[in-house]
């Protein structure tokens, strides 16, 4: 880490002048103490001089007395004496020597018998105390020295004069000597206390400044310290405002995957508990995400802590990108939400040290976008609708519609009638089927494929039910519940034909005009079209040709009715009576079949309407292989020419010779339905089968059920 | 020019990285269509940079991946796969893939993936 030297550039400035300080006092501490020391060893010598100039006067006085004391008594004293002037010689040459060396500078002899350095002396007053003794010394110390070259024994006279001559010269100086080297003394040991007192000053001066110096640094240190701590606590203080104010989920991960002691306050929300920090991530996800997309993250995490890894290559793998987490809560239920992971590495000298992890709620975005699926859905769905609505034929649709709401409030009337036995549920079953089935026919017919493929799941529904051992009322709710969803598409197609109609308002074809449309001609072109539809899925050709249409007509009722009827027995024909074009060909006829409807009006009045087709007429061996397999005859039974027994058993409930159903038949309840119609209106049907060359059904509906309108 | 070999068992994708790379930065050593040919080109070429699929017959990626990173462990393999499950994904990083690229991918995210893998080898 580099170390900011602005930011403590006082401080480090402090600190070097209380060094430089230091230093100074110090040097000057030793270099005063050095000459005071020095200045010590000169005060000493110079306290020397004045005791050398009294011992040299005594050596004097003493050798005198000696001599005169000798010549009284004629004792031989030249030893003595001998040993007298040398003692005199030292105590002078090493007086001599100190003067010059105090005079002018140099070595003299030391208190211990070695030899000193002393400097020239400074001060006014000890130089004019040197000059003076050096004058009063110069003759005294040649007296002295002639002393020393005097023979005692040859010239004892010459020597008692020279001595006496020293005497006299030394009783007149001898004061005024130790006088003056005691001035010189004084002198030095002043210069020495100056030097001692300037020391002490500069000692307290030095002493004084550090500690100044020292209270500088601490108000430094101590207003940085300050300074540092305030920015530190604005700096948390804005850290935990944008914690507690962020809407993400913020937290960082280590290396071991645990969560660091700061997080956001939306975390709590976000998962339900707020001990969160200090957490290891894998404790955090637990419970709530799969085990699988747990184990998945801690992988992932651990990728991220891997500089090879390159972090941009690697966010397609980040298994929390969008994560369905389900809450506990206190009451043992969960609550879900979606929330969305992103991972960030937060580097340092180009380590990875931590993984700032942000979690964002994204439930709303996610419920949105599910809405939109479905809204588009819808939407195309709707699109879809209008297309075929657009291409139907509307006259056509508007029966359909009138038939289905007649239809469905019929079924209504059925859910509502109570059944007590086994046997009343299953006829209250075939009854619902007949009318959806119906239903499914003429939508089918009208290439509502949506309504259709409903009405079919409608039928399984119905199927699921017939098939229970047990049945009550309850079984019949969910029927219900299909019901009102036919019902609720059924009026969004009317809606949508209403918004249809209005836009074409001054057409000549107008809905509106031909939903108003009574006592009209039939039009059933809508049946080749079926026939074209289910013959496609069969791998059969089918033209239906209609005659008689134009003859009659029909009121609303009477025509959804006949409508009805034809839908039935063309998805019959085409079903069980047409073959495929190749068996046709292997039959020797041609490819394509062909299925003719009738209706024409018979003498007593009664509407009769023929569908008779070109195809492999009713398979006797089928129908009764069937009819064994339910149950419905006996082995020993031969319907060898009944067509009669054989139409009661192609019209019961259940009745099939297929043995998988689909969208087009398969139930055995298409023939029940025509039947259960014709029933109601009094109505008979007659079957006539060749085997090989085709079927025909022929019903009879009595004029009084159809209040008929003939035109014509 | 760092040395690229692409590895995957569909020709349409082999031709789309052959064509969309960088040809100043990359130069297509080899073309592998399996595991097992891959790790035969990888120690005669020697190549820098691999791309490779996940799903593909005789030695599949991860193993592939796991086999090339032992023989050189420097070696910059990115991942070119259709992600099914981030699992498997993150398998082929822990063994010693270094990025991973989502099928389907434009010529311009290719180049980006490969310019991020080679990212630190400009200097």
């Amino acid at each position: 880490m580099k170390l900011d030297y602005g930011k403590y550039r006082g401080i480090i400035v402090s600190i070097a002048l209380f060094l430089l300080l230091d230093a100074s006092v110090m040097s000057l501490n030793f270099y005063i103490s050095y000459e005071i020391s020095e200045d010590a060893v000169g005060v000493n010598i110079a306290g020397r001089q004045r005791m050398l100039s009294q011992r040299m006067m005594k050596s004097l006085l003493d050798m005198r007395s000696v001599l005169v004391a000798s010549e009284s008594e004629g004792a031989d004293i030249t030893s003595v004496l001998n040993s007298a002037l040398k003692e005199l010689d030292a105590t002078v040459n090493m007086f001599h020597a100190t003067l010059i060396a105090f005079d002018e500078g140099g070595l003299a002899p030391g208190a211990e018998g070695g030899e000193v350095l002393l400097k020239p002396a400074g001060s006014g007053a000890s130089v004019a105390a040197l000059h003076e003794a050096k004058q009063i010394w110069a003759p005294f110390y040649k007296q002295l020295n002639a002393l020393q070259k005097t023979n005692l024994t040859a010239e004892s006279q010459i020597f008692l004069a020279q001595l006496n001559t020293a005497v006299a010269y030394g009783r007149e100086y001898n004061l005024t000597l130790l006088k003056l080297m005691n001035q010189l003394t004084g002198e030095l040991e002043n210069v020495a206390s100056s030097k001692a007192s300037r020391l002490r000053w500069i000692q307290t001066a030095g002493i004084s400044l550090a500690i100044i110096n020292f209270f500088i640094i601490m108000f430094h240190f101590l207003r940085q310290l300050r300074d540092s701590d305030r920015h530190i606590e604005v700096a948390r203080g804005e850290t935990q405002e944008i914690l507690d104010t962020v809407n993400e989920g913020l937290f960082l991960i280590d290396k071991e995957q645990r969560i660091g002691e700061q997080c956001s306050k939306a975390l709590a929300d976000m998962f339900g508990r707020r001990d969160i920090a200090g957490k290891s991530f894998n404790d955090l996800l637990s419970g709530i995400v799969s085990e699988k997309d747990r184990a998945t993250a801690t992988s992932y995490i651990g990728l991220l802590f891997d500089l090879r890894k390159k972090q941009k290559l690697i966010g397609d793998l980040n298994p929390l990108r969008q994560v369905e987490i389900y809450i506990p809560q206190a009451d043992g239920s969960y609550v879900n939400k979606y929330l969305s992971f992103s991972f960030s590495r937060v580097m340092s000298e180009g380590n990875i040290i931590h993984i700032l992890v942000t979690v964002v709620d994204v439930s709303k975005q996610v419920l949105l976008a599910g809405e939109l699926d479905v809204a588009r859905a819808q939407g195309q769905e709707q699109l879809a609708l209008l297309s075929t609505v657009l291409q139907a034929d509307s006259d056509m649709l508007n029966m359909f519609l009138k038939n289905s709401v007649s239809s469905f409030a019929k079924i209504n009337e059925i859910l509502k009638h109570q059944a007590k036995s086994v046997p009343q549920y299953i006829d209250k079953a075939n009854q619902i089927f007949a009318l959806v089935h119906n239903y499914k026919g003429e939508a089918s017919a009208l290439n509502l494929g949506r309504f259709s493929s409903q009405a079919h799941e409608f039928e399984e529904q119905i199927i699921a039910l017939k098939n229970r051992s047990e049945l009550t009322g309850n079984d019949f709710l969910g029927l219900a519940v299909i019901l009102n969803k036919l019902i609720a598409e059924t009026e969004s197609i009317q809606d949508l034909l209403s918004k249809v109609a209005s836009f074409r308002s001054n057409t000549k074809t107008s809905v509106a005009t031909l939903a108003a449309n009574n006592g009209d001609y039939l039009s059933f072109s809508h049946l080749q079209m079926l026939a074209t539809k289910i013959s496609e899925r069969q791998g059969k050709e089918v033209e239906v040709v209609c005659t008689g249409f134009n003859d009659v007509a029909l009121g609303d009722e009477a025509q959804s009715t006949l409508n009805g009827l034809a839908v039935q027995l063309v998805r019959n024909a085409v079903s069980h009576g047409i073959e495929t074009c190749s068996s046709r060909i292997l039959a020797g006829k041609r490819p394509q079949g062909e299925i003719n409807l009738r209706i024409a009006k018979r003498n007593n009045g009664d509407l009769q309407l023929v569908c008779e087709d070109d195809g492999s007429g009713l398979n006797r061996e089928a129908i009764l292989r069937a009819a064994l397999e339910r149950g419905l005859i006996s082995g020993e039974e031969d319907l060898e020419g009944d067509d009669r027994r054989l139409a009661e058993l192609i019209f019961h409930p259940d009745f099939s010779t297929r043995d998988a159903a689909d969208e087009d038949a398969g139930r055995g309840m298409g023939l029940f339905a025509l039947r259960q119609t014709v029933r109601e209106m009094g109505g008979k049907i007659a079957i006539n089968s060749r085997n090989g060359r085709g079927a025909r059904f022929v019903v009879s509906i009595p004029v009084t059920a159809l209040q008929m309108n003939v035109a014509v | 020019m760092l040395k690229l070999m692409v590895v995957d068992d569909s020709n349409i994708i082999r031709s789309k990285i052959c064509r969309a790379h960088n040809a100043d930065k990359f130069e297509i050593v080899a073309t592998a269509t399996d595991g097992a040919e891959a790790i035969a080109f990888f120690e005669m070429h020697h190549p820098q940079v691999v791309t490779m699929d996940l799903t593909m017959p005789n030695i599949d990626g991860i193993e592939c991946i796991a086999r090339l990173a032992a023989i050189n462990p420097e070696v910059l393999i990115l991942v070119v796969s259709a992600l099914s499950d981030q699992a498997t994904g993150i398998e082929a990083l822990e063994k010693g893939a270094s990025g991973f690229l989502l099928k389907p991918f434009s010529e311009n995210d290719l180049r980006a993936a490969l310019d991020e893998l080679t990212e630190h080898l400009n200097d």
